[in-house]
């Protein structure tokens, strides 16, 4: 049998919708090189959703950066073209909410590896937006 | 409190002026760039029309004394706080002892520096802004040189900004239905026929078509457009009568003078068009030595555009404040 990758969105998606099906509001698994935790606010079908999940790699930890609110994903601000447009360094994106852009930061000592959604997805609160790795 | 470590010339509080005066001779001042203001002020909570700082000469550095949250809009001018990119028009909390820092503008020209609370500064004619001409007003009456210390306001109504802060769309991208696009390069300015419009005869339609370029001869009381002159089709004798800021007068010399933020109060000069009030910020941001050209609007467009400029703030108001609640309500 093989193992769950618990950084898969697909797999964090399923057990998602396996919880609020049994009207479960949360479940931690840990193994020994990845971790992963599920918590649902409310089961129905708005649940809010928080994930926190790592993955410890041999180069190091890999984390999931998650969506503080609902909001439009965009990697970069998309109201300013890249030149005129410098963000901290530590930036992995921004949230759009009508006018007002939320900056989405790495967290200490970390640094963009991937983006997990592509530009102008809707992504709700908890939903895993980014991979960061330790900075070199 | 904040400290000014370094500055340039013409550096001033701003706000959004000083109207009703003007019939005794006290021009309006205020932010030649009053979106970014307003954006500024509604990002942080402020009243809108609180008093910031409006840079003009480069570079600027100042430190906070205490805690604070500010944000800089208008121009792009690579801010830095603590040496770290600040992203462009971001609200941020600080702590005493950071140091703002602001280079040359990549885009833009003037930079507005809003702090929560405002530039706490003495109100003269129920305005913060300096009458650099008057000499009154804003820091003594002057521009800020280094040394200045600046008090800040109380803060009504805190926002709780995120630790990573909270920033805004370009509002040239947000409004971007609203305002034409450049034409080859050149800003493109809606403004109406004025009073004197149809003394220019042929020359008129000359004033529309052409590309004017911002001269060196350009301040916050006026630009003056270099362009082929255009001239009454008759000498015009005129009264001084009164003028306001985006009042495009002639001069002998044919090349027109658009009166901005420091408008002188009257003026003899036949006037030819005037730059909607919408558009005005554009112009505030519009550096010397680059192209313009006028477009005729009517007063219906101007209003409509004026609604949409009001929305868009009330907007950046609502939702800054909707972000913030719900962001410490899931925290």
């Amino acid at each position: 049998m093989s193992k769950l990758d618990l950084i898969d969105p697909a797999v964090i998606e399923q057990l998602t919708a396996a919880l609020q099906a049994a009207g479960v509001d949360g479940i931690e698994i840990t193994h020994a090189d990845q971790s992963l935790m599920i918590r649902l606010a409310n089961s129905g079908k708005d649940a809010v959703r928080q994930v926190l999940s790592d993955k410890m790699g041999a180069a190091g930890a890999t984390a999931f950066v998650n969506a503080p609110m609902a909001g439009e994903f965009w990697p970069s601000d998309p109201s300013r073209t890249s030149s005129s447009g410098t963000s901290a360094a530590d930036t992995v994106g921004f949230l759009k909410v009508g006018p007002i852009l939320l900056p989405v930061k790495a967290g200490p000592s970390k640094r963009l590896r991937q983006h997990l959604v592509e530009p102008a997805t809707i992504v709700g609160f908890g939903d895993a937006i980014a991979e960061v790795e330790p900075e070199a | 409190m904040m400290e000014i470590i370094q500055t340039g010339p013409f550096n001033t509080v701003q706000d959004l002026g000083r109207p009703g005066f003007r019939n005794i001779g006290v021009t309006s001042s205020g932010a030649m760039d009053p979106l970014a203001l307003k954006v500024g002020n509604s990002l942080l909570g402020n009243e809108i029309g609180a008093a910031a700082l409006e840079i003009q000469t480069y570079p600027f550095k100042l430190r906070f004394s205490k805690a604070a949250a500010f944000v800089v809009t208008g121009a792009d001018c690579g801010a830095l706080i603590d040496g770290r990119p600040v992203h462009p028009w971001c609200a941020l909390s600080v702590e005493a002892g950071q140091i703002l820092e602001l280079g040359q503008p990549r885009i833009g020209t003037r930079a507005y520096i809003c702090i929560a609370g405002g530039i706490d500064v003495a109100t003269v004619m129920g305005s913060r802004s300096t009458s650099l001409r008057g000499a009154f007003g804003g820091r003594e009456g002057r521009y800020l040189i280094t040394g200045d210390a600046l008090q800040l306001g109380e803060v009504s109504s805190p926002l709780n900004l995120p630790n990573a802060g909270l920033s805004v769309v370009d509002p040239a991208y947000a409004l971007a239905d609203v305002y034409p696009a450049h034409d080859d390069g050149a800003l493109v300015v809606r403004a109406i026929p004025a009073g004197e419009h149809a003394l220019f005869g042929a020359d008129a339609e000359r004033f529309w078509s052409q590309t004017w370029k911002i001269s060196t001869q350009s301040d916050r009381t006026g630009y003056r457009l270099m362009g082929e002159p255009i001239r009454p089709t008759t000498p015009v004798e005129m009264r001084s009568h009164g003028v306001v800021s985006g009042v495009v007068q002639v001069p002998p010399s044919g090349e027109p003078i658009i009166q901005m933020a420091d408008a002188n109060t009257a003026g003899g000069y036949p006037k030819i068009a005037g730059v909607i009030e919408a558009d005005l910020w554009r112009l505030g941001q519009a550096r010397i030595g680059s192209r313009l050209r006028f477009v005729r609007a009517t007063h219906a467009q101007a209003a409509e555009a004026e609604k949409a400029v009001t929305v868009f703030v009330e907007d950046v108001r609502r939702t800054s404040r909707m972000v913030c609640g719900a962001l410490q309500a899931m925290s």
